[in-house]
């Protein structure tokens, strides 16, 4: 299906950022889809997704407070089976934003937004959302990947400064468990054995990178 | 060490322990009740006594004394169970070098001073020795067996804060090089990504200031991270109530009676010391019961005022003080009441008001004394360990304020400002591909608005009330599931954890919605007595273990002990109780 050539596809955008959010719509539109509603929140967009009926949505993951474009993915898709939905993110995976994210619906297209080099790659992946064919989530693989949930918790731990003993805690585990993983970390991310450089920090920049904040 | 050394003092630590172990068993009152009564009654045997009559009031007099102390030490033992050994060797040891001291240097001063002939003659002052080294021994050992838990909770205390304190500066640190690190990486990349359309654009359209305007982007944005997260952080540390978990005056106080037994035991020997001789004294009964009656008004006086600050810290029950008003007043108006009148001098009378003032003021500290070691311990020690988890939970409150400004700060740089790049990028493409030179114009001009907008708005500290806030939550969290609200705390505007509660709302829905997959969620807040309890029920599944561990930020911020999550009664509900303490005085503000 081409979409750009359908000239009247209905989309819905959600993104907590004004600017970015009418900058997206206004580029959408001048593509030739028609853009029915803008949501700055999960209100809004499901008020947008009822009078509008959108048949695809293209979502920010980080709302800020409240539900975020996981969550509102899944209730779309609850809402309208079809819809084809697009997420844009800064964030290597979902789990960076939360651990406790929900799994995001089948025929989602994860989008970095640094990856979006023009608008033909969001319409690419607009298209590939409404594809039938679409299996699963569509994501191209990240950093993130290699790394299980409770790696990633220690990780964001270490970057949040927590000490060794107190991610112990929070975790209900021993200290030395803590030590473990890290070094389990440190191996994947294959850092260097080498005193003159901290393995906290390295960590915490690993994490920052895969949560879109810090590039190499 | 040698072998004989080390035989003798093996053999000295186990007479040491014996005698620790054999006195705590006994309290000491009682070996100074034989002691005083067989000294009083062995005097006036012995005809020192100025007469039968006085020995024997002498002797009750210790026997009254002692049984009192007695009581007061028995009972407090009972009441505090896990109370180490009170009568230690070296506190034993002690009270007497104090007492001697004590007892010779005032007893020296007055006597030359104070020319009072009926006081401290000849054996008087066995019983008066006897009964202020009672009190003595009583006091220093209780001083010393309670000073030291009080160094334990205070060290406990102390270490506590200063890992939080720790922790709230390391986070403070990591979100300042965070925030420099972004600011170079953003200015970067701001101008990397626009560097592509730039050729574009000065081809197609002629343009040739975006080079500048890039420059003064990237210079700017970090000059206005430099500039905005200094006050923001001086913002967050100077709301910081860093007083509640030092150890302050007011929480001495609620800590009960710990740094108390020096300054009673002081003002009780001086009291002794003159209450009752000058009792013995008085010219006439009528003196002797206006002496009662202003013994009774000032310990009411100091009843009421200590009761007023009792009920402001929240940490006693008023009633134990009336008791103890009534067994201090009945002691003090025993000695007028029996004693006849010794025929005084103007000068007798002119010291004994000022003796009559020393003692009661003796007796309005030893009121305290009383109520302190019996009726309100326990309530004190519970209430202090209210308070404290109060202030721990303010604490953490703090802690997880600069934690989540460091995270507003990242999201805000990488987010918001990392999407507009994306998005000016996108349109400065769209108008180079259109040839439209406006929308190149238009989209540059957005660029120069980057510069313009206040770049750490969004982090300033939040100021909302606690029903804005949960319907704020409830009216968000309603388009993806079913959320009921029900909020019973009077002053919403001043509701202590305010922040907590509206982040464990929030963090509980959250969870419900994730995790537990539930379709309703029911909130109910309200205050209790003594806390703010939040409940939160919905209708999924209990994860398995809890949720202690899976990164919950806000619960982690709640002692253990003060939040479950368990199967409601009614099958297919899960049910989220938290309770956050409220410190008295916030109760008091309601």
């Amino acid at each position: 299906m081409d979409v750009t050539a359908s000239g009247a596809l209905r989309i819905m955008v959600v993104e907590d950022d004004g600017l970015t959010r009418s900058s997206l719509a206004s580029a959408l539109r001048l593509q030739g889809f028609n853009v029915v509603g803008e949501a700055a929140s999960a209100s809004e967009a499901m008020h947008v997704a009822r009078t509008g009926n959108p048949e695809a949505a293209v979502l920010d993951l980080d709302l800020g407070a409240g539900p975020n474009g996981a969550d509102i993915a899944l209730a779309l898709r609850r809402q309208n089976p079809g819809i084809g939905i697009v997420v844009l993110t800064t964030y290597d995976s979902p789990r960076l934003l939360s651990l406790q994210a929900p799994d995001l619906p089948p025929r989602t297209v994860f989008m970095r937004k640094r990856d979006v080099k023009s608008i033909a790659d969001l319409t690419r992946a607009l298209r590939t959302s409404m594809e039938p064919r679409t299996r699963g989530v569509i994501a191209s693989p990240g950093m993130a990947e290699q790394f299980t949930d409770a790696q990633l918790a220690i990780m964001r731990s270490v970057a949040e400064g927590l000490t060794n003993a107190e991610i112990a805690r929070r975790r209900q585990v021993s200290e030395r468990a803590v030590e473990q993983m890290m070094r389990r970390i440190a191996q994947r991310l294959e850092l260097p054995a080498d005193s003159t450089f901290n393995q906290r920090v390295q960590l915490t920049r690993a994490y920052l990178e895969m949560t879109g904040n810090v590039t190499r | 060490m040698s072998p004989v050394r080390e035989q003798a003092t093996a053999a000295w630590e186990r007479i040491h322990s014996a005698i620790g172990t054999g006195t705590a068993l006994l309290p000491e009152s009682i070996v100074w009740l034989v002691i005083a009564g067989t000294v009083s009654a062995a005097g006036g045997q012995l005809g020192l006594f100025r007469s039968p009559q006085i020995a024997f009031f002498g002797f009750l007099t210790a026997v009254l004394a002692s049984s009192m102390i007695a009581i007061i030490v028995v009972v407090h033992r009972l009441l505090s169970h896990d109370f180490p050994s009170l009568a230690a060797p070296r506190a034993l040891i002690i009270s007497f070098a104090v007492y001697g001291a004590l007892r010779l240097e005032l007893l020296g001063l007055f006597h030359h001073v104070v020319n009072l002939p009926t006081l401290y003659n000849g054996q008087m002052r066995v019983w008066a020795g006897a009964l202020q080294g009672l009190v003595w021994v009583s006091l220093t050992s209780l001083y010393f067996a309670s000073r030291e838990q009080f160094l334990t909770e205070r060290s406990r205390l102390l270490d506590e804060q200063a890992q939080i304190e720790i922790r709230a500066l390391h986070q403070s640190a990591l979100s300042r090089a965070i925030a420099y690190e972004l600011a170079e990486t953003i200015g970067d990349r701001l101008q990397a990504s626009v560097s592509r359309s730039r050729a574009l654009i000065t081809e197609s359209l002629g343009l040739d200031d975006s080079e500048q305007a890039l420059r003064r982007v990237a210079a700017s944005l970090r000059e206005a991270i430099e500039q905005d997260i200094r006050p923001i952080s001086h913002a967050l540390w100077g709301e910081a109530p860093s007083d509640q978990v030092k150890m302050t005056l007011p929480m001495l106080m609620r800590l009960g009676c710990y740094p108390r037994p020096y300054p009673v035991a002081l003002g009780m020997t001086i009291g002794f010391l003159f209450v009752g001789p000058m009792a013995i004294s008085m010219p006439h009964p009528g003196w002797a019961l206006l002496m009662f009656l202003v013994q009774l008004a000032s310990s009411g006086l100091a009843l009421f005022v200590a009761d007023r600050i009792v009920r402001t810290r929240g940490v006693a029950d008023p009633s134990t003080y009336w008791a103890g008003l009534i067994a201090a007043s009945s002691f003090a108006a025993v000695p007028p009441f029996i004693m006849p009148s010794l025929g005084w001098t103007v000068s007798d009378a002119f010291y004994w008001a000022a003796f009559c003032s020393l003692g009661t003021a003796s007796l309005m500290v030893s009121t305290s004394m009383i109520t302190g070691l019996t009726g309100t311990r326990t309530k004190v020690l519970a209430r202090a360990m209210y308070s404290l988890t109060g202030a721990e939970v303010t604490q953490r409150v703090r802690a997880r304020k600069l934690a989540e400004a460091s995270r507003l700060l990242a999201r805000h740089l990488h987010s918001s400002l990392q999407g507009r790049l994306m998005a000016i990028t996108l349109e400065l493409e769209r108008a180079a591909d259109q040839n439209n030179r406006e929308g190149a114009l238009e989209a540059l001009h957005r660029l120069d608005e980057l510069l313009e907008t206040p770049l750490l708005g969004a982090l300033q500290p939040n100021t909302t009330h606690l029903d804005t806030g949960l319907e704020g939550i409830v009216r968000e969290w309603s388009a993806v599931v079913d959320v009921q609200l029900t909020l019973e705390v009077e002053d919403r505007e001043h509701c202590p954890h305010c922040e907590q509660i509206l982040g464990i709302a929030e963090e509980a829905i959250a969870n419900a919605v994730r995790h537990a997959r539930a379709t309703t969620v029911e909130i109910d807040v309200r205050q209790v007595e003594d806390a703010i309890v939040v409940r939160v029920v919905n209708d999924g599944e209990i994860p398995a273990g809890g949720l202690a561990g899976l990164g919950s930020r806000w619960l982690d911020s709640v002692s253990p002990a003060n939040w479950s999550l368990k199967p409601a009664a009614d099958a297919g509900h899960v049910v989220l109780e938290v309770r956050l303490p409220v410190l008295a005085w916030e109760a008091n503000r309601r």
